[in-house]
């Protein structure tokens, strides 16, 4: 096992090292972080010049990124260009935001996913099959940003009929609140539902799907016949037999879109107003802060690199097959 | 969400192949578009997939109205001279969704079709040659997959932002982020392939690499490929209105179903006219796409994942 990580991990790091220069090169080439400056007629041109100067962009790019990627890597990711703050710090705060919508939107997911794909295909072909089927592909052919504004609108409607404020649409928690522990994380909860609910649906459609084709594989493989043939009571071969097999591809799954879903929630956080992730690299590419959107896509990039890899590591601890191969 | 990944087949072994006692000799396009009709669902959804096309592209012949145009009515609701009604500026929202889907459509049908090319020929180039290529070709195939794709995608879309022949740009780097699937998955026929007996009888009689792969790989990997192409399309335009929803996509003047939702959004609740339409439109037109995509999977391989229930 110890190799089998060792092998992997050459693999990952050489990855975030080249996908962070990729990355480097791409921002660095998409934009001109002073194009508001020259934009202006009332800057001279010795102010920008001196500006130029002093965020490096008179040196060529690999000296910068050579510059960068020292910082990055005694975790100094610079500061923003427009508030002057430091971005680690900044970065850090919008993740632990986005985390909190995440947790719980990935834990029910993967419950209601696997239910959902076990339940289909026990009984393949019955309505309830079709239904999940049905509802899956509407899911997955939903733009996630339409489907988070109706829900919005659904929600305020629901409030103005019940005229209580049931769901909260705006933020991740009321601005100013004060109270105790329990009011706060209350406030906090009310603000997650809708949300956690976007998201839900989106991946409960993928998952599913993915659980229900694994679990038909395991059904019909030779050792559960083998187990029904010597008089296993039905549950037990379904359990313990079946469904313990069949959790891993999903493992892999989850965790790999975990990674993704990271820089993935940008259009619901958008939506609902969240300032976690998605607003900092939107605001950034809106006001060309160069440091913010680079170290938001190497945080994201590495973020994928690493569950892929737990992916990886999780698949050879539970299926020994894939760890000698 | 930027995920040109497919779900799995919703009817594993559904489309047997009922005609296989038969003497008449079928060439196999004749076997795959049989199997395809008998998949009701997949049928249903190319029917709904050509009227929506039609809707789109038949615009100004449909309605008295034109897309950008100013009239007297403002704020309509839905009514018979405006069927979706029409925004603040007395702009009818039928001719607005229309040219937001024309330019939706063509950028996801453009889309598939350079990600397809390319992700084909990189699968085919490291699957048949294998070694060092298939080494250099496939990492970066990986590295092109650690990259968070929309975050990217918005990234080089900023650059475009206020152009205003923005399409095509957004076409290139959608599809520059979009062709790896498809490449790894090829590959994969690609090796299986190249092992085989007529490609062996090929190289025998002197065919050319390239004619090996053009003539020989390509054309008998050409079910995957069809397959997943018509999945990148759904993909696709899923990204491209997310762009424009975001403000980095398609820039106005012009009109994407993205950025007709996103001046919707604000109106939601007081002008639902505004937000619903282009929404709808965009759903049905991706359903339809996936259902035909996997209707067209169990055409062309009916064999996968059967089940003996």
């Amino acid at each position: 096992m110890g190799g089998f990580i060792l092998r992997r991990l050459a693999i990952s790091i050489p990855l975030v090292i080249f996908s962070s220069f990729l990355v480097f090169m791409l921002v660095a080439a998409a934009g001109d972080p002073l194009a508001e400056l020259r934009g202006n007629p009332s800057i001279p041109q010795s102010t920008i010049e001196a500006r130029r100067r002093q965020l490096h962009l008179d040196k060529p790019v690999l000296v910068r990124y050579e510059m960068w990627a020292k910082g990055a890597v005694r975790g100094d990711c610079g500061t923003s260009f427009v508030t002057g703050e430091k971005v680690g710090p900044k970065l850090w705060r919008a993740i632990l935001v986005t985390l909190r919508l995440l947790a719980g939107a990935v834990l029910l997911a993967v419950l209601f996913g696997v239910l959902i794909g076990v339940g289909a295909a026990l009984r393949q072909y019955s309505k309830f099959d079709y239904l999940a089927t049905f509802f899956a592909f509407l899911f997955f052919s939903m733009p996630v940003f339409w489907l988070a504004a109706v829900l919005k609108d659904v929600g305020i409607r629901i409030n103005e009929f019940t005229g209580w404020q049931l769901f909260f649409t705006v933020g991740e928690q009321t601005p100013g609140l004060s109270g105790g522990f329990f009011s706060i994380w209350s406030d906090r909860l009310g603000h997650l539902i809708l949300p956690c609910l976007t998201l839900i649906l989106i991946q409960i459609a993928s998952w599913s799907r993915y659980q229900r084709a694994s679990m038909l594989e395991v059904l019909n493989a030779d050792y559960v016949r083998t187990a029904r043939a010597k008089g296993l009571p039905p549950w037990r071969v379904i359990t313990r037999h079946a469904l313990r097999n069949a959790l891993i591809p999903i493992v892999t799954l989850v965790a790999i879109d975990f990674g993704l879903l990271l820089s993935g929630a940008v259009i619901t956080e958008t939506v609902f107003a969240w300032s976690g992730m998605g607003r900092l690299l939107l605001e950034g590419l809106k006001r060309q802060d160069i440091n913010v959107v680079q170290a938001w896509l190497l945080v994201s990039a590495t973020m994928v690199v690493v569950f892929n890899l737990l992916a990886d590591v999780l698949y050879g601890y539970l299926d020994p097959r894939i760890r000698r191969g | 969400m930027a995920d040109f990944r497919p779900l799995p087949p919703s009817q594993p072994g559904a489309a047997e192949d009922l005609a296989e006692f038969g003497v008449e000799v079928r060439s196999q396009w004749r076997l795959v578009l049989g199997r395809f009709l008998r998949h009701r669902l997949a049928v249903g959804s190319l029917a709904l997939l050509g009227a929506l096309v039609v809707v789109a592209f038949l615009g100004p012949h449909l309605s008295r109205h034109q897309f950008g145009q100013p009239g007297p009515d403002l704020s309509q609701p839905p009514s018979i001279h405006h069927w979706f009604g029409t925004n603040e500026l007395g702009i009818d929202t039928f001719a607005q969704v229309q040219r937001g889907a024309q330019r939706s459509i063509q950028v996801a049908l453009l889309v598939a079709f350079l990600s397809t090319s390319f992700g084909a020929l990189v699968g085919a180039l490291a699957g048949f040659f294998r070694g060092w290529l298939d080494a250099v070709l496939m990492r970066v195939t990986d590295l092109f997959l650690t990259i968070p794709t929309l975050a990217v995608l918005l990234v080089v879309a900023a650059r475009y932002r206020g152009s205003r022949h923005s399409w095509l740009p957004i076409v290139l780097i959608i599809a520059a982020f979009a062709w790896m699937p498809l490449a790894r998955l090829v590959r994969g026929v690609a090796l299986s392939l190249r092992e085989r007996e007529f490609v062996e009888a090929a190289r025998a009689v002197g065919a050319s690499n390239t004619r090996i792969i053009f003539r020989h790989i390509l054309p008998n990997s050409l079910g995957p490929i069809i397959v997943n192409g018509t999945l990148v399309v759904a993909g696709a335009i899923l990204v491209e209105t997310a762009l424009s929803f975001l403000g980095f996509g398609i820039q106005p003047p012009d009109v994407s179903l993205g950025n007709l939702i996103s001046d919707g959004v604000q109106a939601a609740r007081t002008r639902w006219w505004l937000f619903y339409p282009p929404g709808l439109f965009l759903l049905l037109f991706c359903l339809a796409v996936n259902f035909v995509g996997d209707g067209l999977r169990d055409a062309f391989d009916p064999q996968q994942n059967r089940v003996r229930a």
